[in-house]
């Protein structure tokens, strides 16, 4: 059974910049959610 | 739509010195990093999911066979209906839709696998403790969280441990989901070959790129309104504890503000299978593919402003109902537009009705019903009366059965040649959906009656008028219910029929990478090379 090709390192450079953006994302709606009532 | 420069890739040949298969048992499984296998035990998952939730619902609709309590106590009825729609939206809807998602999108994008495959086996596996503590639940001392799916307070703070062991399992499963949604974004947006544009991406992938972006937006927030509860039980907190100058409605607005983006994360990436199968079996291109992107997007973003209409009788602003009233009817618009694109698709198609055709002609019909009566829900008045019955039972279950699981439906019969190799027994399919589509409409068309005549929806027991209708629909139930074991007998016996070949391309209208591309089974790893799109 033959191996798939594997990404470039350009894509994988922007996977990891994409996921860091999104990962970001999420933490950051949680976190400001989380500080903001319970700072109330 | 897109097509591939590419001959067949060179998978059909003999690459022993080269063998690089799963490794065999268990730890294939638990190891895996394939976005094949990984697509495979989602669907699984989702489907021994299903089934748990069936039981449960065929329990609920056993008990209201008969006015007066038959077999299960009030609060475990409770529990049942809780657990319930816990289990079919976060257990069996939604990891069904990530199954196709691992299977389809790298295929579909030409990308080798997804783009952080580790991360995607992590994302699987989360459901499997998130599962045992949602079931498990039930057998703890006073009994499954019984305040409803959306876990309103004061109920939700004033039960046992087991509200602590549903919190924590929507935590793992919202986890699970980010990560999934990171994947899915990020696979999408950078692994596609060259010269898939966005616009030359088939439908599936579409939908779920917008889905993936709600769920990265909403599970947040119902992570906090979730971390809120827990601390109003444990840590002292009085966020949504009137007793301690809280307010339960603002846990509402928080819950909803996720809760209606949700109902899209569930739907959207059925309108995506079906607009690739009303394609294949009308013979004719998808009609107004652009629009079709634009309307979901526009979903999507309609669905954040729209929450309010789930809580129009809590005693908002006049204004603020009418804002949700009219926001929610505009979501009307977007999917007309759907609705009409797929239509034209079959106009003057070269149609036949397999059984996937038949399922998504079943959702487009079904759906629609769920729609309007959606409308119905829209305005305020009307849904100040019909808030809480049985008319609100019947219209979620439009959307999320005949909506959401026929497309899943359609989406196996579509794909199951391709994924097992084998055809599926098409007589059979056929029996499936004409007992889905008989039993589903018998058990859930009658509760737009009860509805209007005024029965409340989670109630064991009921007034002796509404007997007729509730009976008409359990024996419905119960027909929808065993014909899944149908499903589920088709689905091993094309496994396992090896007899029945499928081709490379077993439907000739179908024109995504994974039916011109690639060879029939598919490969354990596919693409040795990444195929150019022109």
């Amino acid at each position: 059974m033959a191996e798939s090709h594997k990404p470039t390192p350009q894509q994988r450079r922007n996977a990891l910049l994409t996921a860091g953006v999104l990962a970001a994302l999420v933490l950051g709606i949680y976190g400001v959610f989380m500080l903001k009532v319970f700072s109330v | 739509m897109s097509t591939a420069t590419h001959a067949h890739d060179s998978h059909g040949h003999d690459h022993a010195h080269e063998h690089h298969g799963p490794p065999a048992g268990f730890t294939r499984w638990m190891y895996t990093t394939n976005h094949k296998d990984i697509g495979t035990m989602y669907l699984w998952f989702s489907f021994t999911m299903f089934l748990m939730g069936g039981t449960m619902a065929l329990l609920i609709r056993a008990e209201l066979f008969q006015p007066g309590l038959q077999l299960v106590e009030p609060q475990f009825f409770n529990s049942l209906t809780t657990v319930h729609g816990l289990v079919m939206v976060f257990g069996a809807i939604m990891p069904a839709f990530v199954g196709f998602a691992n299977w389809l999108i790298p295929m579909q994008v030409g990308a080798a696998d997804m783009a952080f495959p580790r991360m995607n086996n992590w994302s699987f596996w989360l459901l499997i403790p998130a599962a045992l503590l949602l079931v498990g639940s039930f057998f703890v001392p006073g009994g499954a969280a019984a305040s409803g799916w959306t876990l309103y307070p004061p109920l939700i703070i004033q039960q046992g441990m087991s509200i602590d062991m549903t919190i924590l399992a929507v935590h793992i499963l919202g986890a699970s989901s980010i990560m999934g949604s990171i994947n899915i974004i990020t696979t999408i947006l950078n692994m596609r070959a060259p010269g898939l544009t966005l616009m030359k991406m088939p439908l599936f992938v579409w939908t779920w790129l917008i889905t993936a972006y709600l769920l990265i937006a909403v599970m947040p927030v119902l992570a906090g309104a979730v971390t809120m509860l827990l601390t109003d039980r444990h840590f002292g907190t009085s966020f949504f504890n009137a007793a301690g100058g809280g307010d339960p409605t603002m846990f509402l607005h928080i819950f909803w503000f996720f809760g209606h983006p949700e109902v899209y994360i569930m739907i959207l990436p059925a309108f995506g299978i079906v607009s690739q199968i009303i394609p294949a079996f009308a013979r004719k291109p998808l009609f107004g593919y652009a629009s079709m992107v634009y309307a979901t997007a526009s979903i999507a973003i309609l669905s954040f402003i729209v929450w309010g209409h789930h809580m129009f009788t809590v005693g908002m602003p006049a204004a603020g109902n009418l804002f949700f009233m009219y926001a929610t009817m505009l979501i009307a618009v977007p999917t007309g537009v759907k609705i009409f694109n797929w239509i034209a698709t079959m106009w003057k198609g070269s149609m036949t009705f397999e059984t996937p055709m038949l399922f998504s002609v079943g959702f487009l019909c079904l759906f629609t019903i769920g729609g309007f009566s959606g409308l119905v829900l829209a305005i305020t008045p009307v849904d100040i009366t019909l808030h809480n019955t049985y008319y609100v039972v019947a219209h979620f279950h439009y959307v999320l059965v005949s909506g959401a699981l026929f497309s899943i439906m359609a989406g196996v019969y579509f794909w199951l040649p391709k994924w097992t190799g084998h055809m599926y027994n098409e007589t059979l399919g056929k029996a499936h959906f004409w007992l889905s589509m008989i039993g589903f409409n018998v058990a859930f068309f009658p509760q737009h009656f009860l509805g209007l005549a005024g029965m409340p929806r989670r109630i064991p027991d009921y007034a002796l008028q509404f007997t007729e209708w509730n009976q008409i629909s359990t024996i419905g139930a119960f027909i929808f219910g065993v014909s899944q074991l149908l499903f589920l007998y088709i689905v091993i016996d094309t496994i396992r029929s090896s007899h029945r070949k499928a081709a490379d391309k077993q439907w000739e209208g179908a024109d995504s990478l994974e039916w011109t591309h690639l060879p029939t089974p598919l490969p354990y790893h596919t693409f040795e090379t990444q195929p150019v799109i022109k």
